[in-house]
């Protein structure tokens, strides 16, 4: 289920007023993960978000929304976070990704890690603080 | 009789003469004996005269031989009238022939012995002019000698047809008498044996020990009975022999005797049974430490295969924790950033709200902490070996806790074995463990204590000793190092004893254990090839070993 609101506009540079807030694509199997990042992150001002909760659904929004960070799950039906992330990065190269993953010890987040190379990762359950401080660390870079 | 008289006086010799011939004719009248007298004349006899006594021996009168000068003869037992022909020519010849034993029918046609003696008269010239003839009845002798005779041989017979050694030795140890056994046994005759010592026969070894019983059966003069060992065909046989003194009339020892058995082949088989019973016994502690070696080993299976299934246990426990896991992570996820919005978007004036929140982050934390527990028990993740210093390590561990054991009024007590060599650990793996172990000593010790810490190194069963049942599965001579962690707290139940390592299994209160911290311990041992005993310690509290293999000739 796509879950785009009025405020996510099809485009890359929408209106002047928002032109600074960052665009984050969150995708991720759980519409309420989704949908309470996206809450939590709009809620501060600061991001322009768009969810999605498929892998094809992500891909798409990926070109139509032209995101400045992606927060992509590592474990989803379909198709997982790695081979996700490598699809991406043939149509966008540039764009940082973050991984959410539910797998918990380091050890399994760097071998999924490895999937893609070095990209970093936030483990699942994360606070907003944590994840405020990675976007800001990401997208700053 | 050579008596000579001198007789000058005719008359008075005539008178001694007549005295002399009625004295005789007394003599002859009054013997029982029959005696006869023959006239010769040429070396012929010529006249027979039979005295009185002829009517008793032969049951004939005198007047009935002399009215058949032939019924002498005739009566003598045709077998011996050789002899007394021959007796008869001797005398006539003018020899002395012996006396003669003959067999006669008596008139009422009994067998009579008779001992026939001669005594021949001669002239001046040394002619034979008579001979006086003595037949004396010896039937009765005769008899008495046939009995001793047959009781001779019967005594023979029964001798010879004995399966034993008989034998009768004079008071000088030489033979009388030995039986047919005797003569079969040792090869000889009877002949060439009586007369002879044991000495002679067996040598002196084995003949000393029969003279020595010999001689106390003499001295006792009562029966007795002896072991005695006599080699025949080139072997020695045991025989057991009775022994006692033969009396004379006056009671006096003249013989010893001896009934020997041949018990060699009874000893034998004796012996044999002895053998079979000791074999028998053998093999029966034999199979009786078999038995206890079955016994054991069944119980070191039986210890294995709870040791597998609690592996298995483990295993699967580990597996369903893993997938679990990953399930409560996303709704753990949804509640904490849920609970972010909430904290943002209070209605001001709420004043329980952010209380009930912070309760609630509170719990997905301890959540989460669990989880992080579970996934390490079921993937402790890749382990990192080196030679490490366990007791720097175990030093660094207690200063990690040293605050906490402050607080709670906790001595901590280092019984380090300075020789103790590297060990090959993952060391932060290692570190978890001993963490765990001190703070699990330490939360048995609610109103303070003492928790030691003791490390040994050694040879299995040398330097080293170890409750085996605990630990069977070190060889003994394997280098190991043993640490021991010793509280003094409440100590296990022991109904708790066999859980402790099972997963969730806890005794502290909700939510201060997840009840993983000894599975994991247990899973970060087994990885590293050790093993570790929980039990209660004599005194009070528990005592928790492990026990860590060295590598051979690596002593630092």
């Amino acid at each position: 289920m796509n879950n785009r609101d009025g405020r996510s506009s099809p485009r890359a540079g929408g209106s002047g007023a928002k032109a600074d807030k960052k665009r984050i694509l969150v995708v991720d199997d759980e519409p309420s993960i989704t949908r309470l990042l996206k809450l939590n992150l709009e809620q501060s001002g600061d991001y322009l978000v768009r969810t999605e909760n498929g892998p094809v659904a992500a891909l798409v929004a990926v070109e139509e929304f032209q995101p400045d960070l992606i927060l992509l799950d590592v474990a989803m039906p379909g198709m997982d976070g790695g081979e996700l992330a490598r699809r991406i990065r043939e149509t966008t190269p540039r764009v940082p990704i973050v991984f959410l993953t539910a797998l918990a010890t380091k050890e399994e987040v760097s071998k999924a890690e490895g999937v893609i190379g070095g990209l970093p990762f936030l483990a699942k359950p994360v606070n907003m603080q944590e994840v405020l401080s990675c976007l800001d660390k990401h997208l700053t870079a | 009789m050579n008596t000579t008289f001198f007789i000058r006086d005719p008359k008075r010799a005539k008178k001694v003469m007549e005295d002399v011939e009625q004295r005789y004719a007394r003599l002859l009248a009054s013997v029982t004996d029959y005696v006869y007298t023959v006239t010769v004349e040429q070396g012929q006899p010529v006249m027979i005269s039979h005295g009185a006594g002829c009517e008793a021996v032969t049951g004939y009168a005198s007047d009935e031989f002399e009215a058949d000068p032939f019924l002498w003869e005739s009566i003598i037992h045709p077998e011996d009238l050789a002899t007394l022909r021959a007796h008869t020519d001797g005398v006539l010849d003018g020899q002395k022939p012996p006396p003669v034993e003959l067999r006669l029918t008596h008139k009422k046609g009994q067998m009579r012995w008779v001992k026939h003696t001669t005594v021949a008269h001669r002239n001046e010239l040394g002619q034979v002019i008579a001979y006086d003839g003595l037949v004396s009845d010896i039937t009765e002798r005769r008899l008495i000698e046939e009995q001793h005779r047959l009781g001779e041989q019967r005594l023979q017979a029964i001798m010879d047809h004995s399966p034993a050694i008989i034998h009768l030795k004079d008071l000088q140890g030489r033979y009388l008498l030995v039986n047919r056994r005797f003569e079969q046994l040792f090869g000889v005759k009877r002949g060439e044996v009586i007369g002879l010592a044991p000495h002679d026969l067996f040598g002196s070894g084995p003949a000393d020990a029969l003279r020595n019983h010999d001689r106390q059966v003499l001295a006792g003069g009562r029966p007795m009975e002896f072991d005695e060992t006599l080699p025949h065909h080139g072997e020695l046989h045991t025989y057991i022999s009775v022994k006692f003194p033969l009396l004379d009339a006056a009671g006096a020892p003249y013989a010893v005797c001896g009934i020997s058995t041949d018990i060699t082949e009874r000893k034998r088989a004796e012996e044999k049974l002895n053998r079979a019973y000791h074999e028998l016994s053998a093999s029966e502690s034999a199979l009786k430490t078999t038995l206890q070696e079955l016994k054991a080993a069944n119980e070191q299976l039986r210890a294995a295969q709870s040791r597998l299934i609690q592996a298995a246990k483990l295993e699967s426990v580990g597996t369903l924790a893993a997938g679990v896991a990953h399930e409560v992570k996303n709704p753990l996820q949804i509640i904490l950033i849920g609970l972010d919005y909430l904290d943002c978007n209070l209605k001001p004036g709420d004043a329980d709200a952010p209380s009930v929140l912070a309760d609630m982050r509170e719990a997905v934390t301890r959540a989460d902490k669990i989880i992080y527990g579970l996934l390490e028990f079921a993937a402790p993740g890749e382990f990192k070996l080196k030679e490490e210093d366990l007791n720097a390590l175990i030093e660094q561990s207690m200063l990690l806790i040293s605050g906490q054991a402050v607080t709670c009024q906790v001595e901590v007590i280092r019984d380090l074995d300075p020789s103790l060599p590297l060990v090959r650990i993952d060391r932060s793996k290692m570190q978890q463990v001993f963490l765990n172990l001190f703070i699990n000593a330490m939360q048995a010790m609610p109103r303070g204590g003492v928790i030691t810490a003791r490390t040994r190194a050694g040879r299995c069963d040398e330097g080293l000793l170890l409750d085996r049942a605990a630990f069977p599965q070190f060889a003994a001579g394997e280098p190991l190092v043993k640490v021991e962690v010793q509280d003094t707290g409440t100590g296990i139940a022991e109904d708790h004893l066999g859980k402790l390592f099972d997963p969730f299994f806890t005794t502290k209160p909700v939510g201060v254990g997840s009840g993983l911290g000894l599975s994991v311990v247990k899973k970060i041992v087994d990885l590293h090839g050790g093993a570790i005993d929980i039990r209660n310690a004599p005194q009070r509290g528990a005592i928790v070993t492990l026990v860590l293999r060295t590598r051979k000739d690596k002593t630092t």
